[in-house]
């Protein structure tokens, strides 16, 4: 008798077929967030000023790093409504805190410069919803008394970063 | 079989006329006489053992980082080392406030003390849209791609990557999906 064999073909399946219980496989995911980076502009125009003033003996110069107003210390006398804190904006990442730091300087007029140091409106700040933010600059300023008249002018360097 | 009937059948008819050919008859044995066969038990056996499945706990985070100038890596190991190399030197030191940051999780269960073989692919995408990054030098908690269920039958898989950043890639959340095969060796 003639017997007929019959053969079954098995299909290879992706998915793991119900009975072979000896193998597994799932799906692992990944994810990474890219945020825009931090920007510092000094806003134009701007500028942290010590103000007109006479130096007589010496002194200091402060400007109040919120409201910009202007008091001495020492022999030195100001003229109140001249002094200014300096402005910056801030773009990045929305809502996100950051720190802030500022360096001194100095001001000249050819071979005379007069040092100051700088504090910012605040240490920390958070980017609002938008992703922007701003703060101001003020600082103190070193009067030895022997400076000549005329128009000082300096640098120094404003730094936010991303807690 | 057949053949040795008939005969025992025709030797018992000679012993029933006298004439004995000397062969003594068991009455209770079939058809073989002692000494010609023995026999003795086998030992047969087999193991059901729990089937295999791997489980997705967490996913491989990479995190928040701002978007680099310069083309980099961002490192997740699994003991959760992270390390950024290139443009990304300092792009991932960042706050994280998403899901944080670290390596996949996946459990295993099946037969204790059993060896398994896991296998991972060598790259994969996550993307934004159209754009993406790669994901690669895929890292595992273990020594080689072979791992030991413990004595319960449990093993905490954890699987760490390479994330390539393009020079000031496209901002936002990236996601992409890696396939995880597990089986008994």
């Amino acid at each position: 008798m003639k017997k007929i064999a019959f053969a079954t073909a098995l299909v290879a399946l992706s998915s793991t077929p119900a009975f072979a219980a000896n193998t597994d496989t799932t799906q692992g995911t990944a994810t990474a967030t890219v945020v825009a980076p931090i920007t510092i502009t000094h806003v134009s125009g701007k500028a942290l000023d010590f103000g007109a003033f006479t130096v007589n003996s010496g002194g200091t110069v402060s400007v109040n790093s919120g409201s910009g107003a202007g008091s001495v210390g020492g022999s030195v006398v100001l003229v109140s409504t001249s002094t200014a804190a300096d402005a910056f904006s801030v773009t990045g990442d929305a809502s996100r805190s950051f720190a802030i730091s500022t360096t001194g300087g100095s001001v000249s007029l050819g071979a005379t410069s007069m040092a100051f140091t700088t504090n910012p409106s605040a240490a920390s700040l958070s980017l609002s919803a938008a992703g922007t933010a701003s703060f101001t600059v003020g600082g103190t300023l070193t009067v030895l008394g022997t400076e000549g008249a005329g128009t000082y002018t300096g640098t120094y360097n404003a730094t936010v970063t991303y807690n | 079989m057949t053949a040795h009937i008939a005969r025992h059948s025709k030797l018992a008819l000679t012993a029933s006329f006298g004439l004995l050919a000397g062969v003594i008859l068991f009455p209770g044995a079939a058809y073989a006489a002692p000494g010609e066969t023995a026999s003795a038990p086998g030992a047969a056996e087999a193991s059901v053992i729990e089937p295999l499945r791997i489980v997705s706990d967490d996913d491989l985070r990479f995190g928040e980082f701002t978007r680099p100038t310069a083309a980099g890596t961002l490192i997740i190991g699994v003991t959760g080392l992270v390390n950024g190399t290139a443009g990304m030197a300092s792009s991932y030191q960042i706050a994280q406030n998403g899901s944080g940051r670290g390596p996949a999780s996946f459990h295993l269960l099946g037969s204790p003390n059993r060896l398994v073989t896991v296998t991972l692919p060598n790259r994969f995408n996550i993307s934004r849209g159209a754009r993406r990054m790669r994901v690669d030098n895929l890292t595992i908690n273990s020594a080689s791609q072979s791992i030991r269920l413990d004595g319960t039958g449990y093993f905490q898989l954890l699987i760490g990557g390479r994330l390539n950043v393009g020079a000031n890639q496209q901002l936002g959340v990236y996601s992409g999906t890696f396939d995880v095969t597990v089986v008994y060796q």
